[in-house]
């Protein structure tokens, strides 16, 4: 194949995910405006979302993307057709909520593109599309590249212990294993030696995505990777990222090495400017991402340990984390349902554990864990029967959760009528784990 | 040699615009950038929650099945999952949209009798995720 056939090939293969995606963004933009939780959004947003301004959009788009698509060196086509996209993109953020990121694989490939074609334009070679494969190859294998860095950066060594995709096969599939699909998720999330190593292969071949930039060979492993990556995660969770799968596939393929530009003195690659202007590009990133680091981490200590610390509960007997539950998603415990309310909360879990029972509750004011034990304390609780202890704990006040304390107390006392309340506790809890 | 240096400005250049600045959307903090089709893909980089959960439909024999796989629901209440008082676990808020959009578009109602749950997790490292238990939101005669 000569330079023009693999650029030609390339670059119709990326006219066409652009076209693609305006399509799609015409009806996601729609829909993203029917379900939005407000009308209150501003005048731009109103108007690309209307039914007039995404079908200009989509229709002024693809024109570009095809007019594009159709010869070298289309600079102000592509420009169109990515206008196009930022528009329909940025009115959907702002409607959804939340950037949706299997969309922005052409816009980013489009845009490296279209840098080589204006890399080109300068060097009065306005047909050249060498820079625009190279441009194109850069910006998805950095997309990539970020997403890696993003894991470490955010996660740390706890995004490769595996929790998060087990956390993230649960969150999204609900493990039913009624297929044999969902059958291989419940198998991944209940083996976390797997979980450990598709995190940590998550994170090295997205950061070997930089391979893009490299020699023929390298490109197509990192693109091999990706894809498989992409692939395994649809498996997992039913998450495709088909338009970035198929540019991989494109830019990924081992096509014959590119004609390699003449270098030219004067331009942002000659070393004298190219050197200082990396570093300044190289200074200016590390330092937004180690800000951003930051920020996230500022943010996370303080959803998880909130200034003021915890709010009021009756201590447990030893001060201690809760022992680890014997048996969690019992149906019953004594006269405690899971699932049925009291009081105007919701038993949502009923546990046993080491020392005693468990009941969780939720309701408006929020979560609360009640610790029924035996185990003698220095402690006592407001609900306590005797001996035998009624702990709680959760982000609750006190008069939160009195009634619902006195609620329970009740319960067991009816249920203990005439009875030892510990030995009760324990004949629950027997009849609990031996069912 | 020329082709490679503009490549490594173009990503640096990419590197730099989205990271340096993200913010907050109605779906979370720091989930933007300035501009399309700049981002970090940050999405699922952070820390780990130790909690999921899914909503599901559960039926008198106790056994849980995907809500899609009915093909119509009368419920006791409208499935509405944040003002739920079973909103508190972790979840994917566009999944339980997606959830809620799909009941109220499918009505009608059947012979069988469910429970819509949300099904609580666990997860914890080097463990298998466990199910710390069910909170029903509504009560639904559904058809399959």
């Amino acid at each position: 194949m000569t330079d023009r056939s693999i650029t030609r090939t390339l670059r119709i293969g990326l006219a066409t995910v652009v076209a693609l995606d305006l399509v799609a963004y015409f009806f996601f933009v729609a829909d993203a405006r029917a379900r939005a939780p407000s009308t209150d959004w501003n005048w731009l947003v109103g108007a690309v979302s209307s039914m007039p301004g995404r079908s200009l959009l989509m229709v002024v788009g693809i024109v570009g993307a095809v007019s594009f698509g159709m010869r070298p060196g289309r600079l102000r086509s592509g420009a169109v057709a990515l206008g196009a996209l930022v528009l329909l993109s940025t009115a959907h953020t702002q409607l959804f909520g939340s950037p949706w990121r299997h969309m922005f694989f052409s816009g980013l490939t489009l845009l490296g593109w279209l840098a080589g074609l204006a890399l080109a334009r300068s060097r009065e070679q306005p047909e050249d599309e060498v820079f625009a494969a190279t441009g194109s190859r850069a910006l998805l294998g950095a997309a990539y590249f970020s997403a890696s860095i993003s894991k470490v950066l955010y996660g740390g060594l706890a995004w490769i212990d595996g929790t998060s995709i087990q956390a993230s096969v649960v969150n999204q599939t609900g493990m039913v294993a009624d297929t044999w699909l969902n059958g291989y998720r419940v198998w991944a999330a209940h083996s976390p030696g797997i979980a450990v190593a598709f995190a940590v292969a998550t994170i090295v071949v997205e950061g070997l995505g930089i391979g893009m930039l490299g020699g023929r060979r390298l490109r197509a492993v990192a693109a091999l990777g990706l894809v498989g990556m992409h692939f395994n995660i649809f498996l997992l969770t039913g998450i495709m990222y088909g338009e970035s799968m198929f540019l991989l596939v494109l830019f990924g393929w081992p096509f014959r090495e590119l004609t390699e530009p003449e270098p030219r003195p004067g331009g942002v690659l000659d070393t004298r400017i190219f050197k200082p202007l990396v570093a300044v590009l190289a200074v200016g990133w590390l330092g937004s991402m180690a800000y951003q680091g930051a920020r996230y981490h500022r943010w996370y200590a303080e959803e998880t340990d909130p200034p003021g610390g915890s709010p009021a509960s009756s201590p447990r007997g030893d001060a201690g984390e809760p022992d680890t539950p014997r048996r969690t998603g019992i149906d019953r415990l004594g006269p405690f349902v899971a699932g049925s309310d009291l009081a105007g909360w919701s038993l949502v879990a009923l546990d046993t554990y080491a020392e005693g029972l468990r009941l969780t509750a939720e309701g408006p004011p929020g979560r609360v864990v009640f610790e029924l034990t035996c185990t003698p304390s220095e402690h006592t609780s407001p609900f306590d029967l005797g001996d035998a202890h009624i702990f709680h704990e959760g982000p609750v006040s006190y008069d939160e959760i009195e009634s619902l304390g006195d609620a329970i107390r009740q319960e067991i006392e009816r249920a203990t009528e005439g009875r030892d309340v510990c030995e009760s506790w324990r004949a629950w809890a027997q009849a609990a784990e031996s069912s | 040699m020329s082709s490679l240096r503009f490549g490594v400005l173009c990503a640096l250049g990419y590197l730099l615009v989205a990271w340096i600045a993200r913010f907050d959307l109605a779906r979370g903090t720091q989930i933007a950038s300035l501009i399309y089709p700049f981002d970090t893909f940050s999405m699922y980089s952070t820390v780990p929650e130790r909690q999921a959960s899914y909503l599901l439909a559960r039926d008198d024999r106790g056994q849980v099945h995907s809500i899609t796989s009915y093909d119509a629901f009368d419920c006791s209440v409208p499935i509405d999952t944040k003002e739920s008082i079973c909103n508190e676990s972790p979840t994917i808020q566009y999944l339980d949209d997606d959830t809620a959009n799909y009941v109220q578009t499918h009505p009608g109602g059947g012979p069988q009798r469910v429970e819509i749950i949300r099904r609580n997790w666990l997860v914890e490292a080097g463990e298998p995720p466990r199910q710390t238990g069910d909170c029903v939101i509504a009560e639904c005669r559904v058809s399959p």
